[in-house]
């Protein structure tokens, strides 16, 4: 068994974590989080570090294109994201557009899908 | 000239003049807005990263999706919204000038309030060495380029500053393809927030060089390479530790000034410690009727907090235009501080009810304490933490604390 410091990024206090690691290479007891997600946030950054992606995509309108933010519905794994870049790179949707429309569903078998972040008229 | 009135005219559409206009208007006062862009969202439409809304809206947002839900909210009333509109003059007794493409205006207002935010400094303001070449230009004019205008500014980046524009903008840059070559920080500690450091630079392999500046731009028509040198403690580089760095683009993250230029014209007075108006507990100014809050009035370093304030500012505008002043029930107490302290918001209190104070230390603190005095009476010892520069910090004085304070009190850090 080993100990691992890290900082939780879930929000803006920045706790200081230490986590056990078991000799499975699972977490064991996190110590240092002021609330419960600290304790996910750690436990999951030891399995497979997920992260929000945000980038954007081209939004074709009728006064011509523009850039339309996107964003993952969720946090997913942080080595799908150079892949997911790719995608998004190649990928047009036409206005209008609401926020939260769907962009790319289930990106990647990932679970959780590219949605708008914000209305293009 | 074309003359209309109003309770409340808020200058400024982003996240601050969206909040403060919103809270007038819940108050029964008849709001407009007045925003240069052709659109509300203020630089919220360009930070298209998550991280908003964590505290307000307790769900973490992009800057986008933090704008449409206060769009959305001020299509529901009748908020008068000016687009594409410059304002010209702001004078004393709370005439709005603007001007846009239907010709110019006066807008009449019985309070305003300033929501006009900041800008970033530049490679002038910081006066790095060398040529002058394309190829230098700030971390916030990047982002727009690439999340606005689709255009690429560079292939190979060099970042001068560890501010979290800086630090959102490495990341940015690596998804889209783009090489960075290293992050220089002349201070010996990062100024960003800390997860800015993880997501941004340790997620991609940036390397972060604190105690470090770029001393030369070398390049003939464009951007060649930086040359970099460690700083001592004094923060002077350090002769024979310079390092030439390849790259064809230089973005500067290296601070945000209050954009203040209409506040003189009104009379409104600067503190020189923000560059930002001074300002009571009810965020009014010296000028009576004229309210600041957002990033014009002090840089905040979450668009929550400037959302919080700015509703305040909203609600005393619209207490203001229907009572014609705010109630003085008291003597006004003057908030002072002392080094580490790097100042207030605000620096006057005119209630005995409980007042928020936003502060800033200059340095990183260890186990310090806030002390809160009047004379040498000591009216208040916090329990100690530590204290960042780059996190705003407050502390709620209680009307215990307000009674016995006088006319003014004095707030430091010591050591525990």
């Amino acid at each position: 068994m080993s100990t691992k410091e890290m900082i939780c990024t879930v929000c803006p206090n920045s706790c200081h974590l230490t986590v056990e690691i078991k000799d499975d290479g699972t977490a064991g007891t996190v110590k240092g989080n002021r609330c419960n997600r600290g304790s996910a946030f750690a436990r999951q950054e030891i399995l497979c570090p997920q992260r929000v992606l945000t980038s954007t995509v081209i939004a074709h309108t009728g006064k011509g294109d523009r850039l339309l933010p996107v964003r993952s519905a969720d946090a997913f794994a942080l080595n799908l994201h150079a892949k997911a870049m790719e995608l998004l790179r190649h990928t047009g949707v036409s206005a209008p557009v609401k926020m939260g429309d769907v962009v790319i569903p289930n990106i990647l078998d990932s679970g959780t899908d590219i949605v708008a972040s914000c209305n293009v008229d | 000239m074309k003359q209309l009135s109003f309770d409340v005219v808020v200058i400024g559409g982003g996240p601050a003049g969206m909040a403060a206009a919103l809270s007038a208007q819940e108050q029964g006062a008849k709001v407009a807005i007045v925003e240069r862009n052709a659109q509300l969202g203020g630089i919220l439409l360009q930070c298209i990263h998550s991280g908003f809304g964590l505290k307000y809206f307790k769900q973490e947002l992009t800057g986008p999706e933090y704008a449409q839900r206060f769009i959305d909210r001020l299509a529901k009333t009748d908020v008068q919204v000016f687009l594409s509109s410059a304002v010209l003059n702001l004078t004393p007794d709370k005439k709005v000038t603007l001007s846009n493409e239907n010709g110019v205006f006066v807008l009449d207002a019985k309070a305003v309030v300033l929501a006009m935010g900041c800008r970033e400094r530049t490679r002038g303001e910081i006066k790095i060495p060398g040529d002058r070449c394309a190829g230098v230009l700030t971390a916030g004019l990047a982002q727009h380029y690439i999340n606005i205008d689709n255009e690429c500014p560079g292939h190979r980046f060099v970042i001068l500053g560890s501010g979290d524009i800086g630090l959102i903008m490495a990341r940015r840059l690596s998804l889209e393809g783009m090489k960075v070559a290293g992050v220089y920080e002349i201070m010996p500690y990062p100024n960003g927030l800390y997860r800015n450091i993880k997501n941004c630079l340790e997620d991609f392999g940036i390397p972060l060089h604190l105690s470090t500046t770029v001393t030369r731009v070398i390049g003939k028509r464009r951007v060649t390479a930086v040359e970099v040198s460690r700083v001592d403690e004094k923060l002077h580089p350090i002769p024979g530790t310079e390092k030439v760095i390849p790259c064809d683009t230089l973005l500067l993250s290296v601070g945000l000034i209050p954009e203040n230029e209409l506040c003189l014209k009104a009379g409104v007075k600067i503190n020189p410690r923000t560059n930002g108006a001074l300002v009571d507990n009810d965020l009014q100014t010296n000028v009576p009727g004229i309210f600041s809050c957002g990033n014009v009035l002090h840089v905040h370093d979450l668009a929550d907090n400037v959302t919080a304030e700015s509703e305040r500012a909203g609600a005393s505008a619209a207490r203001f235009a229907r009572e014609g002043k705010l109630p003085a029930e008291w003597t006004p107490i003057t908030v002072k501080c002392e080094m580490p302290m790097g100042y207030t918001v605000p620096t006057c209190i005119r209630t005995r009810k409980r007042a928020p104070i936003f502060f800033r230390v200059r340095r990183p603190l260890e186990n310090y304490r806030i002390k809160v005095q009047s004379g040498d009476d000591v009216l208040l010892l916090c329990k100690p933490r530590d204290y960042k520069p780059s996190i705003m910090e407050n502390i709620t004085l209680p009307e215990s604390i307000l009674k016995k304070a006088g006319n003014e009190i004095t707030l430091t850090m010591e050591p525990a």
